[in-house]
């Protein structure tokens, strides 16, 4: 089900990459909001509403998240972390694209919950293809529905499946 | 006749009590007057008085008679026969003159000073005068010297007695020299036991001591008189009682217990290492009458040992901390290649990136030559690229341990030209491929190896119109297997084989041929790491062979 307040995070620490990425996503068609967010400490600041980020009408929860790992401060994993800590924030995709391609980097990623683990291709081409392939891939994915702000929207779980799941 | 031989008399005084009483009743004969000698020495024999015998027959002293002269003449020990008024000697046993090396009649009617073998004895005067006065003379070890010089040592006996109304003195010679001789090797073992450093202590079979040598005192600290009549159990820590208990079972089946490593404990109630060996003393039937041990103080030898184990320890912990340490350089060194991959790879990703928005934004406005150098910026990253893959692979089939195996070596090849087919699709190769034998390697370098030598013969055939490649073993006598892989390409000038397997050197310039210089530098490396070789055989524009070798199983070392 197509969602419709789709909003991307990229987060990277090297602005040229936050460029490329956003173009990458441009070009191949993507025009949900797209909010290039400069290392992992801004990117945590951004999901606790701090500073700017507290206005929702402009920051709105992502609903798919892209974050690369070696960062200063709080790197990818700390990202993840802060993410799978929350259960409304658990479930929003989040996928690693790194220079990386160490095993512990990629074994630790998934342990920390990231959706999938992707090395930035070198060449501008397989970029897009494989953000596409992402973007596509995710869309397309069923998952908790939000408000216009990302916020998730309460359910009444009473008597279903999900009701053991108890919300913070 | 009524005269008797003195020596039958003596024998018979000896002997025989109550021909003695007999003797003395026949009035004294005359001295020697009736002692004539037969032609073999011996004395005539005399027929006793029919008259003496009381209640006897005659028949019976005169076979008493004989019996008490073959003993005589039998002895094992000398018997001479001196008239004690004379001191002349009347008679002398075989034994006595064929030790001597006399006959019977060169001594016969002597005095023994008159005899060189008793030359040394005390004047024949003198000892005369002892024995008138004691009766009775003994020597326990008198030298007598044999007709032919040898020193005989005797032990020397003599007595007066009265035969009748005759004085006799008779000498009972033994030849005490064989005793001698054990008396002196049995003081030589004495003093071998008593001085040596080891503990020797004899035992009964109750375990009671009953020697005990200075080693023994050395070692465990009691004099022989402490130790001696005591257990031996005291020397035995408390939780060693069993131990002891043991070999004392496995002694008394008349066994030995030969250098068993134990502790003992000294008079000052230290412990002590020790080796001992316990056996059993047998007497002649072969019954066990007590035990000997042998302890040989190994505190020493212990704390050696001790100390050897000690530095083999710590030359284990160094060995460990050595391998710790360069497994952390290595680790660093793996750490620092994938972060300089990683730094080293973003500005380049970046470069195409923006010179791939530049073509897009502006490309329709830029010229022909503005857009030939992004071109070129492109490809020069691109290639940077290539050369930071290629370093990474090259640091990376230098570490790590080999998996070895048996690897098929026709499936791997079969597999990895597989794997080039999209660059070979479009040519028409003429693949000959010989049967391959299995080879003892670690399959992933060795296909790494094989991917670049087969790569490179596809390129460098490139500009062939009829490409050949081929692949094959050859044996050499060697223990080890030797590949060639053969192509037709553009070879190289023999001259640089030499440059061929070095990382960074090329022999055909970019243009010509794309590449790293690094793809035979990792083939050449790999092979080492195996402990086989590498080279090659080429002529300008006729082709090239390169070859490689892997040690058979058991056969290589392993190089790091």
């Amino acid at each position: 089900m197509r969602k419709y307040h789709s909003t991307i995070m990229v987060v990277d620490d090297d602005p040229n990459d936050l460029i490329l990425i956003e173009r990458a996503f441009r070009a191949i068609g993507v025009t949900d909001p797209i909010h290039t967010i400069n290392g992992g400490l801004e990117a945590i600041a951004y999901m606790m509403g701090e500073g700017k980020y507290s206005e929702r009408s402009l920051y709105a929860y992502p609903t798919f998240i892209t974050t690369d790992l070696k960062m200063a401060g709080a790197d990818g994993f700390a990202v993840l972390e802060h993410l799978k800590n929350n259960p409304e924030w658990a479930v929003i995709p989040t996928v690693v694209l790194t220079g990386s391609r160490d095993q512990d980097d990629i074994k630790k990623s998934y342990m920390l919950g990231a959706s999938s683990y992707h090395v930035k291709p070198n060449n501008p081409t397989a970029l897009r293809h494989q953000l596409k392939v992402l973007h596509d891939y995710w869309v397309t994915c069923e998952v908790p529905e939000v408000d216009s702000t990302g916020r998730q929207l309460r359910t009444d779980s009473a008597g279903k499946l999900g009701e053991r799941f108890v919300q913070a | 006749m009524s005269r008797r031989n003195a020596a039958e008399l003596l024998f018979l005084s000896q002997m025989n009590p109550k021909a003695i009483s007999i003797t003395r009743q026949p009035p004294s004969p005359a001295k020697d007057s009736g002692l004539s000698t037969s032609r073999d020495g011996g004395p005539e024999r005399q027929k006793p008085q029919k008259s003496l015998v009381r209640g006897n027959g005659a028949m019976t002293l005169r076979a008493s008679e004989l019996s008490y002269r073959r003993l005589f003449e039998t002895a094992k020990d000398g018997i001479l026969i001196l008239d004690a008024d004379t001191g002349r000697i009347t008679d002398v046993n075989p034994f006595l003159f064929n030790l001597l090396g006399f006959s019977r009649g060169e001594m016969i009617g002597k005095t023994v000073g008159e005899l060189s073998p008793f030359k040394d004895i005390e004047s024949n005067q003198a000892m005369l005068e002892r024995l008138q006065k004691d009766g009775y003379v003994r020597y326990e070890n008198l030298p007598l010297e044999t007709r032919d010089g040898r020193k005989v040592a005797v032990e020397f006996v003599s007595n007066v007695y009265h035969a009748g109304d005759q004085k006799v003195i008779q000498c009972n010679i033994r030849d005490i020299t064989e005793r001698k001789r054990a008396e002196i090797a049995s003081l030589r073992l004495a003093a071998i036991v008593e001085f040596s450093d080891d503990a020797i202590i004899g035992k009964d079979p109750n375990g009671i001591i009953v020697s005990w040598n200075k080693g023994a005192e050395k070692i465990f600290g009691y004099t022989a008189c402490e130790a001696v009549g005591t257990s031996y159990i005291r020397m035995v820590p408390d939780d060693r009682h069993d131990e002891e208990k043991q070999i004392l079972a496995r002694i008394a089946c008349g066994e030995s217990v030969e250098h068993f490593e134990t502790q003992r404990q000294t008079k000052d109630g230290r412990l002590i290492e020790v080796s001992v060996t316990s056996s059993p003393i047998k007497d002649a039937a072969g019954k066990v009458i007590g035990v000997s041990k042998v302890a040989r103080d190994i505190s020493e030898r212990k704390a050696a040992e001790e100390k050897i184990l000690q530095l083999n320890i710590e030359l284990e912990q160094r060995v460990l901390d050595r391998t710790a340490q360069l497994q952390d350089a290595m680790k660093e060194l793996e750490t620092f290649s994938y972060s300089a991959s990683h730094d080293l790879r973003a500005p380049l990703r970046q470069i195409m990136g923006f010179v791939n928005l530049l073509r897009e934004d502006t490309g329709p406005s830029l010229s022909e030559k503005s857009l030939h150098y992004l071109a070129t910026i492109s490809l020069s990253a691109k290639r940077m690229g290539q050369l930071i893959d290629n370093l990474l692979e090259f640091s990376r089939v230098g570490r790590g341990g080999l998996q070895k195996a048996d690897i098929k070596l026709e499936e791997l090849v079969r597999d990895i030209l597989n794997d080039l087919q999209a660059e070979t699709r479009e040519r028409k190769i003429l693949w000959n491929i010989h049967p391959l034998p299995t080879v003892w390697a670690d399959r992933p370098l060795l296909r790494i190896a094989l991917v670049n030598l087969l790569s490179n013969a596809v390129k460098f055939t490139g500009l062939r119109s009829a490409p050949a490649i081929e692949i094959g073993s050859v044996t050499n006598g060697k223990p080890e297997t030797v590949i060639f892989i053969r192509d037709n390409g553009s070879g190289f000038d023999p001259l640089h084989s030499d440059k061929l397997f070095k990382v960074f050197q090329r022999l055909h310039n970019e243009a010509e041929f794309e590449g790293t210089g690094i793809g035979l530098a990792n083939v050449h490396r790999i092979i080492q790491r195996h402990g086989g070789r590498t080279w090659a055989e080429g002529v300008v524009d006729g082709g090239a062979t390169f070859y490689f070798s892997i040690p058979n199983q058991n056969e290589g070392c392993n190089v790091r």
